[in-house]
């Protein structure tokens, strides 16, 4: 495994990188003789910029992957960590290719109003590949409608084995037009959405219609998107899950834009511009889920301070047997086995109609298996498919009903005999079209 | 395109802060539909954020159907 030095103040492609002296210019430079597990050194005076798009194709390997780490140059090999920055101007993409591991990058792509994708962890082979970018900035300057950040492949195969993480790196979008678009998988864990970012019609999308992608979005800072900035396209399927971000202030964005189809989720755990920390937004094509201040159970859920319930509305397309509205799960730790247990869930809605077996329930997973971790799930949904439907169990605890018509109190409960110790995790599901129901968040054992 | 109807929806009651769930819902002359919910801070103007987003939606709208007609 050799070091490559690249310096862009005084470096040559021409030299063949094997010291400061003799460092490449370019990190394309640096790219065409790299081999798997290489050290590529970008010097903290190292600036390249180019009128020409910029492919670099990196030949590590996700066992051996090559490490591109800006640096301070007083030695060889570096001892400490620095800056360095790759930029393209006018219609000129960057895209970067191969499993790669980046530190202290800022990536500056295009300018102008064209168009300049800046493409990451872009899949040329067959192989699948990883690309972790740590303390980086990858910004598109230009502000052309097909601006995009790409994460993953563009390519219409192999854009769904790649994983890509972003760890305490940010980002810039410059065109309303554009988005993060993930092909595969996206971790961003730490970072920003930078001071001018435009506003974008959504910040994340599925890059293509027909594939789902994945995202993992943890501790960002995002309170520089435009107030209006909708986080998450809709209409393409995927899973997107954002947790304890910071959101912009006076936010009216939203967590979606477009009618969900039926492969897509968002869940939004724990995000605000306040000073919260019960903050829940799911968006689903079976309906959403709010979390709820005023409608709460007495005694009920709580994060110490706040009472807390959840708002589970239905779209018209959620129904009994393949689109029942899921909550998130609920857990209680069990430390009894061989015992009887009963968990309980407390809803309301405003009706004089109660809710059936077969439009509201609860399931409960627990480990009903003695000597291996299996799971069981009970729940008080209808037996089956063709038993008839029967109300669920009617309830006397109290709720905060303000502005209700009829307000209707049920349970949703069922019994169990666990085998290991283990948590209980509970959901409850809405299959009723067009129906809101208040679910007090906290399961009750006993 | 043209948005034809907003109408804005605010929830029946407040949360325990102050601020207030909104639905608007914008449907556009071709029958499309667009709901955008959002949590709205204490003395928002929810008019002028609805109507603040029918433009952009509209302008959305507009480079959607400019870029079906570039790329097919």
């Amino acid at each position: 495994m050799a070091d490559i030095y690249v310096r862009s103040t005084d470096g040559s492609d021409a030299d063949n990188g094997s010291t400061w002296a003799l460092a490449k210019a370019t990190l394309a430079g640096a790219a065409a003789i790299d081999a798997a597990g290489d050290a590529i050194y970008l010097s903290q005076s190292h600036a390249e910029s180019s009128a020409a798009a910029q492919t670099i194709s990196l030949a590590g390997t996700k066992a051996s992957p090559v490490r591109v780490m800006a640096s301070n140059d007083a030695a060889e090999p570096p001892t400490s960590t620095a800056t360095a920055s790759v930029t393209t101007t006018g219609a000129n993409a960057i895209t970067l290719a191969g499993s790669a591991y980046f530190y202290g990058i800022t990536f500056n792509c295009g300018s102008g109003a064209v168009n300049a994708p800046l493409t990451v962890n872009n899949v040329i082979t067959t192989a699948d590949a990883i690309q972790v970018y740590e303390e980086c900035t990858l910004s598109v300057v230009a502000t052309g409608s097909a601006s995009y950040i790409n994460a993953g492949s563009t390519a219409a195969s192999n854009n769904e084995a790649n994983r890509t993480e972003w760890r305490n790196t940010d980002i810039k979008l410059s065109s309303t037009a554009t988005s993060v678009d993930i092909y595969g998988s996206l971790i961003w864990a730490g970072g920003a959405a930078l001071s001018g970012m435009a506003n974008t019609s959504r910040l994340f999308r599925s890059g293509t219609v027909s594939r789902p992608a994945y995202l993992e979005a943890l501790d960002l800072d995002l309170s520089n998107l435009p107030a209006s900035c909708p986080l998450v396209d809709a209409t393409r399927a995927g899973r997107f899950h954002l947790h304890a971000c910071k959101l912009p202030a006076s936010w009216t964005g939203g967590l979606i834009t477009g009618t969900p189809t039926a492969g897509f989720r968002a869940e939004m755990i724990n995000c605000d511009n306040a000073d919260t920390n019960y903050r829940l937004w799911v968006e689903d094509y079976a309906g959403s889920i709010r979390d709820e201040t005023t409608l709460v159970m007495t005694g009920g859920a709580t994060d110490g301070t706040t009472p807390i319930s959840w708002k589970m509305t239905t779209t018209a397309n959620a129904n009994e047997f393949v689109a029942p509205l899921v909550s998130p799960e609920m857990a209680v730790w069990n430390e009894a086995t061989a015992a009887s247990k009963t968990v309980t869930v407390e809803i309301l809605h405003d009706s004089a109609t109660n809710l059936t077996d077969a439009e509201a329930w609860l399931e409960v997973e627990y480990l009903g298996t003695s000597g291996f971790p299996v799971g069981s799930v009970a729940s008080d949904k209808r037996a089956t498919p063709l038993t008839t439907a029967a109300d669920q169990t009617a309830s006397s605890v109290t709720w905060t009903t303000t502005g209700m018509t009829t307000p209707n109190k049920q349970k949703l409960s069922v019994t169990f005999t666990p085998q290991e110790k283990g948590s209980f995790i509970g959901r409850v599901c809405l299959a009723k079209a067009s129906k809101t129901i208040y679910v007090d968040c906290e399961m009750t054992v006993s | 395109m043209s948005i034809i109807s907003t109408i804005v929806t605010p929830d029946a009651h407040t949360q325990r802060d102050g601020r207030r769930y909104i639905a608007e819902v914008h449907t556009f002359a071709s029958g499309e539909v667009v709901t955008v919910n959002y949590l709205a801070e204490v003395g928002a103007d929810t008019a002028v954020i609805a109507t603040a987003r029918k433009s952009a939606l509209e302008a959305a709208m507009a480079d959607s159907e400019a870029e079906a007609v570039t790329h097919g």
